[in-house]
């Protein structure tokens, strides 16, 4: 029990963070996550409504920010990226959806 | 324009009786279980104070609600307490609703329901204005092309294209509703609140009369046949005044769908405001070989989940011809067509089994002739079985098609442009068998909406990932970007 609370506490997060992967271009955002449960996520740009960055009191700790990216229909979160990363992500995207504009 | 202006008064009426109907449920309970041990007198009292309020908080409501329409921009003043100014521009509100409900009717009145993408609705509703005024309200803020628009509809008066739901069809669609399960589950709400009205002497007294050999058994049969007889007629009724006298007709830009018995309800729906479609075939149409069309478009609806009922009842060969004719974008030649493999069939019937197990083994230890629910294991894998049947994806020019089934078997047709993100999912048993899930999400009201199609073989659903963003790329009209882009992505593709 002790070792696999052990394994889940130390070991299952690295993992899932090594797991965690995004790729943003001028068309579109790309994720991928999971250890067992792999999904990836396609997000056209054209379709991003907004970005936010949004860091709790642990994430500002370590400097540390969430990305959300909203469409019409769906959130999107880029867990845990370095501050100014994120920040970067956050205008990059922006940036590129500025560029794609598009109704709805 | 309007000056700023308040309702016809009869939006007082008009308000009380949305609280009480918002609230129906509610009420009813509250009545049901407040009358317990009081007098008959007492409840009369508490409904006719209620209302009362209700009719004075109306008033007031009437008073301080007022609006206007200015450059194309509607304005509206209201609240009591808290005083809120909503301004809607045109260029954003993207559905009006004009209906007329009991107390619109009694006055000769209308309301209409302004709309926008993301706002909650019900905050701008004028509630109770003449119908001229409503059209007037409703041209100035379709304002865009607004003397030519009137030009065109009168040009196409004569092509417009109307459809309307006939008697016959009205009354199939009634008895095979979908709302039967919904009726079901409250009409056995509203049984186990019987024991309130009834007294268990006059229950006894009613089974002994009238069934006097029944034994434990026949009266749990007849009750449970009383139930579903009963949650039928409700289903029934509701489908009837819901749908009653509905007609489909097609404009140049937009979609007018009317429809109700007591209430009338119109609804305009922008053709470029449709983000799929969804062909859905019940379980009890299926047979019949019946479908219903739903159209799912964005900011509109917030009953039906977000979608609505494009036509309540097409016979199967007449669906393709009806998209053809009120929606022809979505009429595509399919170019390529994917079933799930054969190796999906054991997840599909085991997924059932997982599902329908837990229930059985329920009520197999809690109920006397519980054994007899292992027989629902034959429904449960039938359903699964066919469930693999009819999974599908397809794949016309521009247009995805997905066909799956949870109870009633759907098929969604999506524009590729209207996507809003799409997802391929593998569990590792799923990575053992080669299988994924796609999942398609698309704008549909507030929430959005996914359509999913289970264990489809992992290339395939690669591949159909791709296209989709492919066509992102190829919309954007500049090829070449397209292929240094294909050449870039360094992501890992392990969805292989």
């Amino acid at each position: 029990m002790v070792v696999v609370t052990g394994l889940g506490i130390f070991f299952i997060p690295e993992i899932r963070w090594q797991r965690w992967s995004y790729q943003i271009d001028e068309h579109e955002i790309d994720l991928q996550s999971g250890i067992f449960i792999v999904t990836r996520t396609l997000v056209p740009i054209k379709r991003v409504q907004h970005v936010d960055t949004r860091q709790g009191p642990i994430l500002r700790s370590y400097d540390l920010a969430d990305v959300t990216i909203s469409t019409a229909a769906t959130t999107h979160r880029i867990p845990a990226l370095d501050e100014e990363v994120a920040g970067q992500v956050r205008d990059q995207i922006s940036k590129f959806a500025r560029l794609a504009e598009e109704d709805v | 324009m309007f000056e700023l202006q308040r309702q016809h008064p009869a939006a007082a009426l008009a308000n009380a009786f949305d609280i009480v109907r918002a609230n129906f449920i509610t009420i009813v309970i509250l009545i049901f279980v407040g009358s317990g041990g009081q007098e008959a007198n007492f409840t009369l009292y508490w409904i006719f104070g209620t209302f009362l309020f209700l009719l004075i908080w109306g008033v007031i409501s009437w008073y301080r609600f007022q609006f206007s329409v200015n450059e194309g921009e509607l304005r509206i003043e209201r609240g009591v307490f808290v005083r809120k100014k909503l301004y809607l521009t045109s260029d954003r509100i993207q559905v009006i609703d004009i209906s007329a409900g009991v107390v619109q009717r009694l006055f000769g009145l209308v309301a209409v329901e302004v709309k926008t993408a993301g706002s909650s609705s019900k905050q701008a509703k004028i509630s109770a204005i003449s119908r001229e005024k409503a059209e007037k309200l409703k041209t100035l803020l379709r304002n865009k092309s607004n003397g030519l628009d009137e030009r065109q509809m009168k040009e196409s008066v004569e092509q417009r294209k109307v459809y309307a739901l006939d008697s016959k069809d009205l009354l199939i669609a009634a008895s095979t509703s979908g709302r039967f399960g919904v009726a079901l589950s409250v009409v056995g709400v509203a049984f186990s609140q019987m024991e309130q009205l009834i007294s268990e002497e006059q229950i006894i007294y009613f089974v002994e009369r009238v069934i006097p050999q029944s034994t434990n058994t026949t009266m749990i049969v007849m009750s449970i046949f009383v139930v579903i007889a009963i949650a039928w007629l409700f289903s029934f009724a509701s489908t009837i005044v819901k749908y009653y006298d509905f007609v489909v007709e097609v404009r140049k830009n937009e979609l007018l769908i009317s429809r109700g018995l007591f209430e009338r309800t119109q609804l305009t729906i922008p053709f470029n405001r449709i983000q799929a479609v969804q062909i859905k075939e019940e379980l009890l149409r299926q047979p019949l070989g019946y479908a219903s069309l739903v159209i799912e478009s964005a900011g509109y609806g917030e009953s039906e989940g977000n979608s609505t009922t494009l036509f309540p009842l097409l016979a199967k060969p007449q669906i393709y011809n009806f998209v053809d004719e009120v929606i022809p974008d979505y009429n595509t030649e399919i170019s390529e067509s994917n079933d799930v493999p054969s190796v999906a069939l054991r997840r599909y019937l085991l997924r059932m089994l997982w599902i329908s197990l837990p229930v059985i083994l329920i009520v197999w230890g809690s109920i006397p002739y519980g054994v007899y629910s292992w027989f629902l294991l034959i429904p449960a894998v039938l359903l699964g079985y066919q469930q693999y049947r009819d999974a599908e994806v397809a794949r016309g020019e521009d247009t995805l098609l997905m066909t799956f089934r949870l109870l009633s078997k759907t098929t969604a047709i999506v524009k590729k442009y209207r996507m809003q993100s799409c997802q391929v999912q593998q569990n590792p048993f799923q990575k053992r068998l080669g299988l994924s899930n796609l999942t398609v999400h698309v704008a549909s009201g507030n929430q959005g909406r996914s359509f999913t199609v289970r264990d489809i073989d992992s290339a395939i659903a690669t591949d159909y990932r791709l296209w989709l963003s492919n066509g992102r790329k190829n919309n954007l009209g500049d090829d070449t970007n397209h292929k240094s882009l294909d050449e870039n992505s360094d992501h890992p593709d392990d969805g292989k």
